[in-house]
This record gives C-alpha cells, sequence and structure tokens, in this order.
C-alpha cells in the first residue's frame, strides 16, 4: 500500500453536504419584495368592486323605499338638483353606502395593511362634490339595470404606518336594479293621471267612458224611465275607477289585483242595480251573467271598463237627420203673406234716358264789361233760352240688358244769359250782362229693363206681346207706360232735349209698374207650395254627439246645403215663356233666400248658445274640454309605453272610495286618521224644472220674474197630481195656478186669431172650434201643457178642416192653416206679459223638489220596516218617474222653427289621492325579502345619514300621488220638452270635496 | 485496520452524500404545490348572473335574474339559506342556491387542480343560526391543501357603533341588534315592503315567515305582519342572546366576534 495522505470520502461528503444545504436555502428562502403590495392591492380592487356592488343594491333599495320628490331645504337638500332630486338622492345613497363598505375592507396580509375609502362629506360643498363623483346612467335591454361610476376611490397599502403603495380607482359596473325604470313609469304615471283632456291619460278614459253611459241614462230617461240623474256621483266613482285601474295597466303592464276584484264587485252590484237600470235589457242580461260566473277574468274586466251600454243603445256616433222643416215652414208663411212683393217686382221693369250732347256752334252775343273799379265777382246767375228742332243726332246705344224703347234726335240753340254782380268801391255794387249763344245736338235714348226682380235673369223673348199662363199682358204694355212716364210724363221730347242741352237731364232709373194679370198669385201658390214641400225636406246627417257638444252648426250646414241646391230649386227654365213665369221663378226665388237668411240667423243664435255654456258650467274653459272631450269619444285613449319587465301595482287604498275610510279599511292610514281617497263633483249645466236658467240664458225671457209656460205648466201638472201640500207661504198653487191660466188664455186667444185671419168660420163659430179641441184635456196644468207644446193647435186644425171643409180647400190653403196656428203658439207662449211669474212657480218647485228628495231618503232610513219599504220604494220609483219628465237641457237653438235637438251638458271634476302606491319589481336575491324592488311613494320626510355622525340628515320629501281630472260630456235628445237633464242635484258634490286625502 | 478506516470512511461518505442529496430534495416536496389565493381573487373579480325563482309552496312566480361576482353571489346564496340549529329558515329559495352552486362549479372547472369553496354566514362563529353553501368535493384526508378566504359583503346591516354601546349594556342587548338587523333583510317589517297577500311574493313572505315563527316556537296567531314578525324578532333575539352567554366570556368579546355584513368565501385547493 502506498504512504499518500488521502483524502477521507467523508471530507468530500461534508462538502457535499455543505453545498446541498446552501443550495437548499437560497432556493427555499427567497428574498421578499414588494410584489406583496401589488397581490394585495390586486385582491383589495376585486373587493372595492364586490362592495360597490352591494352598496349600489342597498342604495337602490333604499331610494325605492324612499323616493326624494321635492329636496328639504336643508343643507343636504339643497345639494340635490331641483329638477332630479330622485337621481341624485340615488347617487349620494350610493357614495354613502359606497363609503360605509369600503371602510370595512380594510384588512392586512403578509405585514401589509390595505384599505380603500372614498373622501368624507363634512360640510354642503362636500355634499355636491360627493354626488358628482358618482355617475349614474339607465343601461341594459329594457332599462332593467343601472350603470354605475365612482370617482376617486383611493386605495393604500402600508407596512408598519409606512407608506407602501397608493393608487386611485374609478370602478365602473352595471348592477341589475330596475330603480331608473320604475321610477320614470311612476312618474308618468302620476302625469298620465293628471293629464288634461285630449291628451293620453285619465281625463281622456273618463270622456270615453262617461259618454256612452250618459247616452244610455239620458236616452233612458228621455223615455220616461225612472232615472233622477243622468250622471250621478256614484257612477263617476265607478268610471273613475275602471279609467284608473286601465292606467295603471297602461303604464306598468297590470293593475291593482285588489282593484281589480273590488272594482268587479262593485260594477256588477252597482251596475247592475242601477247604472244602467232601464237602459237596455241585453246590457243588463250581460251583468247578470258576469254576477253568476265565480271570478271576473281579465278581460271581462276591460269590457267592463268601458261600461259599453250595448249595441242599440244610441250612440253619440249616431246620426240623426234635420231636416229644414219649420224654418221653411215659417218662411213659407211668411212667404203666402207677402207673394205680391216678388210679383210686383218682377212686373216694374226699370226705365232711363241716356243721352248724347254735342255742341256744334259757340257765339259770344254779348260779353261782360265789369267797371274799372270793380273788385271780385260777388254772385253770378244764369238763365237759359232754349229753342228745339227736330235734328239730326247720334243717340247713345243701349246698356247691355237694356232695350231701346224710344230715340229721339234733336238740335238746340241755347241763349245762355249769365248776369254778373261786382263789388265796387264804397259798399256798392255794379251788375253787368252777357249772353252766349250755343247750338247743340242731342240725342236720347228711352231704354228699359224688365230683367227686374227676385228671378234668374234669362230672356224673354214674348216679353211685349200679350200671352202667356192668365193670358196676361206680359209687359206689353210697358213701353208705352215707359214713354208715359219718361218722356210725355215729363214733357215730351222736345223738353227732355232741352234739358239735356243745359245738363238738367234727370238720367236715374225709375221702376214702372206694368200691369199684373188677373190671379197672377193665385196661379203661382200651388208652386210654392210644392217648392215649400221641397226645401222643408232638404236635410243634413249629424252625429248626434256633434250636436250635443256643439260641434255641428246645423242651421249653418242646412244654409250650406240650400245654397248648394239653390239653382236646382229656383228651377228657372232656359227662356222665360212670359213674364208671369218670370214672376212665378221669382216667387220661389224671394222664397228660398229667406229660408237661407233665416237658417244664417240661426246659425249665429246657435253660437251664442255655445257662448251660454260657459257661463252655466265651472271651471276655466268647458267649451275646450267639451271639444276634446268628444274627440276621445270612441277613440282608444292612447297606452304608455309598458315595461319590459313584470310590475305588480300595490296602492292603497286598491279601489278609490268616495267614501271616507279609517285604518281599519286601508291599513296604510295611520290609528285614528280617515281619508277621502277620491272626491267627485258633476255639474250640470241646464238642470230645471223651473230656474229659468235657460230660458234666460238665450235672452228667451224679457224680465227677470218671468219663466216659461212650459216650465210652469209641468211644475203645476206634478203638484196637482201629487196633491201636494200648498199651505206653506210663498208656494201657493192657486197663484201658480192662475198665472199658468193666464199664459193658456193668450195662446187660445192666438189660435182664434189665426181662424179669423184666414177668413174662417164666424165669430162664436170660432171661438167653439177652440174651446172643444182644448176639452180633450183635463186639468189646468195638462191643458197648458198641450197648449204650449202645440198639441191644441193640431187639435184646432183638424177640427177646422172637419167643420169648415170649404173654407180650407185647397192643399196651400190648409198648410198655410196648419203653419199659421203652429206658429201662433210659440208667438203667445214668448208674449213676457202672459208669462208666469218665476217666483210663484219657483216656490211650488222647490215643494216638488223637496218631495222628490224625501222620498229618496226616506228609504234608506227605513230599512227596518220591510212592508213599509216596499210601498216606499214603489212611490220612489214613480216620483223619479214623474221627476225624469220634467224639462231638462236645452234647445241648440233657441228660435221659433228650429228646434231639432234638446242638450245637456255635465262639467265633471274628479279628485283622487293614494295614501300609498307601490309597485314591486321582481329583482335581486331571497337573501332580502321579499325578492323585490319596493317604490313607494307616500307622503313622508325622507332621511339619511349622510356624514356618518349617527343621526340621520333630511334629504327631502317623498310625496304622494294625487290627481285631478275634469272634463265635459254632453248628450243631445231629439226635441221633446221633457228634455235631458238631472232633476234632483244641479251640483252634485261628494263629501270631500274639494280636497282628497285626509279629512278634516 | 486501514481496511476498517475506508470501509468507515466510505459509508460515512456515503452517508453524508445522502444527506446532501436529501438536503436538496426533500425541501422541494416541503411546501404546498397549490395556491387557493388565485382560485379566490377569480371568484372575486369575474361576474356573472343567475336566473331562477323562488317558489312560493309549488307555484313559481317570476323569473329573477341576479348578476354579481361569484363570490358576491356565494355569499348571497349562504345568506339566503340560514338555518337556526339545523332548522332550515328558507322554503323555496333552493333554486337560487342551485343556480349559484352551478355557475360556480363551471368557473372553477376550468383549474387544473381539485378546488372547493364553501360560503357561510353567521353573525358569529358558531353561532346556531348560519347559512352556508357547498361546491365541490371534500378534499381527501392526508393531502396537502391550500386555503384563502374572501370576505364579501351581504345586505345586512353592521351597525358597529351599535354594538359598540350594545357590549355596555349586556347580551341581551347584543342579541337584539343581531336579531333585528337579520330580520331587517330576511322578513319585510313594514306596510312598504309587504307584499298583498295574494301576490306571488306575498305568498312566499308569508311562508318563511310561518317556517320562522315554527322554527322558533312562536304562536302563529293572527295579526298583521308587523306584528307577527316583531313576535319572531323577540324570540329570535332571547335565542341568541341565550347562545351569546354560553359561547363567550363577556359581552365586549361577543360584540368583537360578530360580523353581519360579510360573509366568509373559503376556497381550498389541493392536487389530485
Amino acid at each position: 500500500m502506498n504512504q499518500r495522505a488521502r483524502v477521507p470520502f467523508a471530507l468530500v461528503g461534508v462538502l457535499l453536504l455543505g453545498a446541498s444545504g446552501t443550495i437548499a436555502v437560497s432556493v427555499h428562502d427567497p428574498v421578499r419584495v414588494e410584489p406583496a403590495v401589488d397581490a394585495g392591492m390586486d385582491r383589495l380592487t376585486a373587493e372595492v368592486h364586490t362592495a360597490l356592488r352591494a352598496a349600489v343594491r342597498d342604495a337602490a333599495h333604499g331610494a325605492a323605499e324612499h323616493p326624494v320628490v321635492v329636496p328639504a331645504n336643508t343643507s343636504v337638500g339643497r345639494a340635490l338638483s331641483e329638477h332630479r332630486p330622485f337621481e341624485d338622492a340615488l347617487r349620494l345613497r350610493i357614495y354613502e353606502a359606497t363609503a360605509d363598505r369600503l371602510e370595512r375592507l380594510t384588512n392586512r396580509r403578509r405585514g401589509v395593511s390595505l384599505s380603500a375609502s372614498l373622501p368624507d362629506i363634512d360640510g354642503k360643498g362636500s355634499v355636491r362634490a360627493a354626488i358628482e363623483r358618482v355617475h349614474l346612467a339607465p343601461a341594459g335591454p329594457k332599462g332593467r339595470a343601472i350603470a354605475v361610476r365612482v370617482e376617486d376611490v383611493r386605495l393604500r397599502a402600508s407596512r408598519d404606518g409606512r407608506l407602501v403603495g397608493e393608487s386611485r380607482l374609478e370602478p365602473d359596473l352595471v348592477v341589475e336594479t330596475p330603480i331608473l325604470l320604475v321610477h320614470d313609469k311612476v312618474t308618468r304615471y302620476q302625469r298620465r293621471l293628471n293629464a288634461s283632456v285630449g291628451r293620453p291619460g285619465l281625463a281622456s278614459r273618463l270622456t270615453a267612458v262617461l259618454y256612452p253611459v250618459a247616452w244610455a241614462r239620458g236616452y233612458a230617461q228621455f223615455r220616461g224611465q225612472p232615472i233622477e240623474n243622468v250622471v250621478a256621483n256614484r257612477h263617476l266613482a265607478l268610471v273613475t275607477n275602471g279609467a284608473v285601474l286601465a292606467e295603471q295597466r297602461a303604464s306598468f303592464g297590470t293593475s291593482d289585483p285588489v282593484g281589480r276584484a273590488v272594482y268587479g264587485r262593485t260594477i256588477v252590484e252597482t251596475g247592475m242595480t242601477d247604472l244602467v237600470r232601464g237602459t237596455n235589457s241585453s246590457t243588463v242580461a250581460r251583468l247578470n251573467r258576469l254576477a253568476r260566473a265565480t271570478g271576473l277574468r281579465e278581460s271581462d274586466n276591460e269590457t267592463l271598463a268601458r261600461l259599453e251600454p250595448g249595441r242599440h243603445s244610441p250612440q253619440p256616433s249616431d246620426s240623426t237627420t234635420i231636416e229644414i222643416d219649420r224654418t221653411a215652414d215659417l218662411a213659407y208663411l211668411r212667404a203666402v203673406r207677402s207673394i205680391d212683393e216678388p210679383i210686383g217686382a218682377t212686373y216694374s221693369p226699370a226705365a232711363r234716358v241716356r243721352r248724347t250732347v254735342r255742341t256744334v256752334h259757340r257765339e259770344r252775343l254779348a260779353a261782360h264789361h265789369p267797371p274799372d273799379l270793380a273788385g271780385g265777382v260777388l254772385d253770378s246767375h244764369t238763365t237759359y233760352d232754349t229753342t228745339v228742332e227736330d235734328g239730326s243726332a247720334t243717340p247713345p246705344t243701349s246698356r247691355p240688358g237694356w232695350h231701346e224703347i224710344a230715340n229721339y234726335s234733336r238740335r238746340v240753340v241755347v241763349e245762355e244769359h249769365t248776369a254778373k254782380q261786382w263789388s265796387m268801391p264804397g259798399n256798392a255794387t255794379a251788375v253787368t250782362t252777357g249772353t252766349v249763344r250755343l247750338e247743340k245736338r242731342v240725342g236720347l235714348l228711352i231704354s228699359g229693363n224688365h230683367t227686374v226682380g227676385p228671378a234668374p235673369n234669362r230672356p224673354i223673348p214674348s216679353v211685349h206681346s200679350r200671352g202667356g199662363p192668365l193670358d196676361g199682358p206680359n209687359l206689353a204694355d210697358a213701353p208705352e207706360r215707359i214713354r208715359e212716364r219718361l218722356v210725355e210724363g215729363r214733357g215730351g221730347p222736345d223738353a227732355l232735349a232741352a234739358r239735356a242741352a243745359i245738363g238738367r237731364l234727370d238720367t236715374d232709373a225709375v221702376r214702372v209698374e206694368a200691369a199684373i194679370p188677373e190671379g197672377l198669385a193665385g196661379w203661382i201658390a200651388p208652386n210654392l207650395s210644392a217648392l215649400h214641400d221641397e226645401v222643408s225636406r232638404i236635410s243634413v246627417s249629424v252625429p248626434r254627439g256633434e250636436i250635443a257638444t256643439f260641434q255641428a252648426n246645423v242651421p249653418g250646414m242646412l244654409a250650406e246645403r240650400l245654397g248648394a241646391r239653390r239653382e236646382e230649386l229656383v228651377d228657372p227654365p232656359q227662356t222665360y215663356g212670359s213674364v208671369a213665369e218670370r214672376a212665378r221663378v221669382g216667387v220661389r226665388a224671394a222664397y228660398v233666400d229667406r229660408v237661407q237668411s233665416m237658417l244664417a240667423e240661426r246659425a249665429a243664435q246657435a253660437r251664442t248658445g255655445r257662448e251660454g255654456l260657459r257661463d252655466a258650467l265651472p271651471g276655466e274653459d268647458p267649451e275646450r274640454l267639451l271639444r276634446d272631450g268628444y274627440r276621445e269619444v270612441g277613440s282608444p285613449v292612447r297606452g304608455a309605453d309598458p315595461p319590459g319587465i313584470p310590475m305588480t301595482v300595490d296602492a292603497s287604498p286598491s279601489y278609490l272610495t268616495v267614501k271616507r275610510i279609517g285604518h281599519q279599511t286601508v291599513p296604510a292610514i295611520p290609528q285614528n286618521g280617515s281619508e277621502h281617497p277620491l272626491v267627485v263633483r258633476n255639474v250640470n249645466a241646464f238642470s230645471l224644472p223651473t230656474t229659468g236658467v235657460v230660458e234666460a240664458l238665450f235672452g228667451l225671457l224679457s224680465g227677470p220674474d218671468k219663466t216659461s209656460l212650459r216650465s210652469a205648466a209641468r211644475v203645476l201638472e206634478i203638484a196637482t197630481a201629487r196633491g201636494l201640500d200648498t199651505s206653506a207661504p210663498g208656494r201657493d198653487v192657486s197663484a201658480l195656478e192662475a198665472d199658468v191660466s193666464t199664459g193658456s188664455a193668450r195662446i187660445q186667444a192666438g189660435l182664434v186669431a189665426v181662424l179669423a185671419r184666414n177668413d174662417i168660420g164666424s165669430r162664436n163659430g170660432r171661438r167653439e172650434v177652440v174651446r172643444t179641441a182644448i176639452e180633450r184635456w183635463d186639468g189646468t196644468g195638462t191643458r197648458a201643457n198641450a197648449l204650449s207644446n202645440g198639441s191644441v193647435a193640431e187639435a184646432v186644425y183638424e177640427a177646422t178642416v172637419e167643420r169648415w171643409p170649404d173654407a180650407v180647400e185647397t192643399v196651400p190653403e190648409r198648410k198655410r192653416l196648419a203653419v199659421g196656428l203652429e206658429f201662433a203658439v210659440e208667438t203667445a207662449r214668448d208674449d213676457e206679459l202672459f208669462q208666469p211669474r218665476q217666483s210663484v212657480v219657483e216656490g211650488t218647485a222647490d215643494t216638488v223638489r223637496a218631495v222628490l228628495g224625501t222620498a229618496e231618503t226616506g228609504l234608506a232610513e227605513r230599512v227596518a220596516d220591510r212592508t213599509r219599504r216596499r210601498a216606499e220604494a214603489l212611490t220612489t220609483e214613480r216620483a223619479a218617474a214623474i221627476a225624469a219628465r220634467l224639462p231638462g237641457g236645452v234647445p241648440v237653438v233657441p228660435a221659433p222653427g228650429m228646434w231639432y235637438a234638446m242638450v245637456n251638458a255635465w262639467h265633471v271634476q274628479v279628485r283622487g289621492s293614494y295614501v300609498r302606491f307601490a309597485v314591486r319589481v321582481p329583482n335581486g336575491a331571497p337573501d332580502r325579502m321579499p325578492p323585490e324592488l319596493t317604490y313607494v311613494r307616500e307622503s313622508a320626510p325622507v332621511r339619511l345619514d349622510v356624514d356618518g355622525d349617527g343621526s340621520a340628515e333630511r334629504l327631502g320629501e317623498n310625496r304622494r300621488i294625487d290627481f285631478a281630472a275634469e272634463t265635459v260630456v254632453a248628450v243631445a235628445v231629439p226635441p221633446k220638452p221633457q228634455g235631458v237633464g238631472d232633476v234632483t242635484e244641479r251640483d252634485e258634490k261628494s263629501p270631500g270635496w274639494p280636497d282628497p286625502g285626509p279629512a278634516k | 485496520m486501514r481496511a476498517v478506516s475506508t470501509v468507515v470512511d466510505v459509508m460515512v461518505c456515503l452517508l453524508l452524500v445522502s444527506a446532501a442529496v436529501a438536503a436538496l430534495a426533500v425541501p422541494a416536496v416541503r411546501g404546498p404545490t397549490v395556491d387557493a389565493s388565485h382560485s379566490a381573487d377569480a371568484l372575486g373579480r369575474t361576474t356573472t348572473n343567475v336566473t331562477f325563482r323562488v317558489d312560493a309552496a309549488g307555484s313559481g312566480g317570476p323569473i329573477h335574474r341576479v348578476s354579481g361576482t361569484h363570490a358576491g353571489l356565494l355569499g348571497r346564496a349562504a345568506l339566503s339559506d340560514l338555518h337556526l340549529d339545523g332548522q332550515g329558515l328558507a322554503p323555496g329559495t333552493a333554486e337560487f342556491q342551485t343556480a349559484v352552486e352551478n355557475v360556480t362549479e363551471r368557473a372553477l372547472a376550468w383549474s387544473g387542480t381539485r378546488t372547493s369553496v364553501t360560503a357561510t354566514w353567521s353573525p358569529y362563529p358558531d353561532a346556531p343560526l348560519a347559512g352556508r353553501v357547498h361546491v365541490g368535493a371534500r378534499p381527501p384526508t392526508g393531502v396537502d391543501v391550500a386555503t384563502a378566504t374572501v370576505r364579501v359583503p351581504v345586505p345586512v346591516d353592521d351597525h358597529g357603533t351599535e354594538l359598540d354601546s350594545a357590549a355596555s349594556e349586556g347580551y341581551a342587548a347584543i342579541g337584539r341588534i343581531v336579531a333585528g338587523n337579520v330580520l331587517d333583510v330576511a322578513l319585510p317589517r313594514d306596510g312598504i315592503r309587504t307584499p298583498d297577500r295574494a301576490s306571488h311574493s306575498g305568498r312566499v313572505t308569508r311562508r318563511r315567515l310561518r317556517v320562522y315563527e315554527e322554527a322558533l316556537g312562536v304562536d302563529t296567531a293572527d295579526g298583521d305582519i308587523e306584528t307577527r314578525v316583531s313576535r319572531v324578532e323577540s324570540a329570535l333575539a332571547e335565542r341568541l342572546t341565550a347562545d351569546l352567554r354560553e359561547r363567550f366570556e363577556s359581552p365586549p368579546a361577543a360584540a368583537a366576534a360578530i360580523r353581519l355584513g360579510t360573509a366568509r368565501v373559503v376556497v381550498r385547493e389541493w392536487e389530485p
């Protein structure tokens, strides 16, 4: 073995171990550097996003449950924008919630402490700055999310109190919450509830529903059904709720389910027994079916919402045909009386003299020689000496339409002597004379024009020869008469020529009456009668609603129609066979023109009626409401844009009653409080019986204390029928009776006078006929009524025709009698001297009203006594049936001969207030119950702890949803005295009017 | 002798070499090979959305859609499934929890490691009132597991200042705050939030209220929602007060342990 020193293997092992240990240590224990801060910041950023998301969610719930509608006048409230306080409050809530959540994120990681924060809020300026750091925008499909960006989020990392990292963040995210959408929908809903009629919303919807109801009930009343008030507040409450539910559907895609159910029940109960009572059998049957049905489906409610009273009921859109009728009669009566006027005009051709004058020679015989000292001419006087001889001249030619009757040519020598007076010194005068001799040639033309009178211009070849239907003279003698009048009557041709020469010829046209054939008027009369028939049947077709709302001026339309047919009606031939024919056509033309001008007059009166409405109804502009409202009839109200996500409406109360309600009924009302959720008022424009509003409005009454016989007779009739107690002072039926008798006597006298004017019968015979005719009716009131509504006039006509058939043999004669009698009634009726005194009528009318009213309230009070109640009910029915016949409404044109409709209007106002109105939208997870966003509107202050001091600052106010809507509906019924209108209360107000909400 | 020393030397050398090899090799397998914090960050950062219905004893109701980060949704799912002493308090909410679990599972499927996530909400550790959701398999015993915890906000109010003052008043005051804050979100307590009984959410709400009443042994007498919820609130407060008294040494200690506004999301990862 060698002795070399050996390195033991163990040493190598030791070295290897040492090295490996070093490597292991250096591999597994790296030097820690700042990457921990980066990682920490990364994690923190993620956490900030999550915290912000949670903060937005919480803020949205807070803002929805306590929305700021009006900012408060506090330092925080003033930081909110006046126009968008809701959005600003939401932004502030997001800021506050985010700041709060960031505070809790603070944590430590591997010796690095991390924190996130937003700048503190400590003063007013910083509140606004905080709001502005939050950016908000609707996002997502259908607006069901919001995009939020928050500026100025600060991240800090520190180790052992030493800042090792800092950054700023502007997190930007989209959170699923429909907060902006639902706020927008509720705001729009409120706007629609308050929209004026004509715009989509409650008022328009209400109008569209009320029209058919008012028409159905109005016509039922008109036909004598026991309906006291055509539009009553209880119906208004019902239809308002229907319209409000429909508005909810339009805005939110759904309506309050409880409200819907209550509405359905109410409509079945109220509607069936009352609303459509007696209006239409098919409606009642339908409602009956509904009542039997177990549950009300939504579609049924929709149908009910329109309260369609059935196809057979009168609709505003139904046309009615109005003929010229009585206006034509009246014009006929007058035309017959004055038939000689157009005939005379036709037989009075115009005639005139025309001349040409030419001076051929002029010679001064003696000139003026004024004295030397003469001043100015003080006076001058000229005299003429004329000498006329035949001579040649060129007479003028006749003008178009005129024709020559004679012409003359003359030579006229004129000596013109002029004397002048001069002023001289010393207050003296001097006179000089001068003479001029003139030779003139004068042509004269006598021309005539027979195209006179109302007839249209057509040639009459036979004008100057005898002939024609009556073998009359035509105008054969006219040239002779013209010559007589214009030439001989004025001194002959020479005198005319002399006057022409000195410029003193009268060239004006004159009318020369020609001979009118015997019996011409009698020959024309039947022809006029036929024309009258034709004219009176001219008609226009107008939707009744347009009449009711004064949109259509029927007389104006008739005038227009008549004007369009004038040529055809006057019917002139190409050439007149005779002047008599021309006279006939003239009479026709005059008649048509007379009708036309009467219609024009009525058209102006119809416009006055429209203005009268303004005085009869409250409110700023009932005319506009009426006009805009009528446009809504039959056209569906435009819906809002329904939200694309499901929403639930939860209103308190669900159904707006006109009754006062408290906490027991609606829990949202505070204990011990009470509310009027809905107050309504409806004013009937022309509600009678006897106030004389109508007559006063249209100026039919001359004195303030006068009313119409028609109204007085009605009141008397009812008072007598019901045997009223009339002992009370001022309610004296006998005084009323006396007044009514006076009025009746005046009409009787008028009727007798018509017979006399037509030369019928003897004095006693005429009286007897009238007396007998009246005896068909019994009782002063009933007789007066028959007299004033024309029934007696008809009876008199029939009796006359029967008794003296010879006196009224021809059709025109009979017609003249009939029309005369009718108008005698109208004239007598409007004779103020004989109209009943209003004060007298009013006294009895009050009694009638009181009785009707008692009968109604008595029913409610005596529920216990069944038999009695039944009896009372019958009485009420009867009372109402009588009341329904009381005159209501006004004629559109209050003039004789133009009574084509009775109209009435109701001004309807509804105001409502929700104690609480909530809209719920499914949103969020079931960690928060219920999993929905609840947007609430109620009267409450809104507070938020903005500065984190533990006490909440006032941001503003949440406000209730309340509304006010008004409209006017009008009804037109055929022209019968009873008309249409409310009987008991003209101005009906529900309890609590005019303020909905908390009861005082 | 020499032969002996050589043998010894070689033996020592081999021993030292193997020690050196060990020194290099062993540390490489010593720490966990996975880090759960990446998954935790991902869950906290990526957003998703879930759709579900809230069941009201058989009827589905409208479809809800909720979006948020996975972690946030897990926290809300935990809060939405509260149990009291193991008895479920939130009927009809399973669809939401399942939906959240499913989206979380899909999100984790991309990770190369095995991951499980548990989200819990309870007012304090080991409280009788708690909610929990879990995604993924349980880690097998004996493997190294990495964990990371994220706290996510939930809609319950924290009221830190109020808790501080309650700490001085005693356990009952703390119990009342916890019960009140939990019920603020778990049930509607005023007319504003209470849906109509006929509506779907009204049925869901009333069903949940009945379950609370049963779990707490409260008389299910009639009365309006407000009265009923306040009865439940006192019962819950009593139950929690009793537990706090048992579990903590002093009211301040109890108050310090309370976390209401956040849920814990724990991510676990391990090598397959």
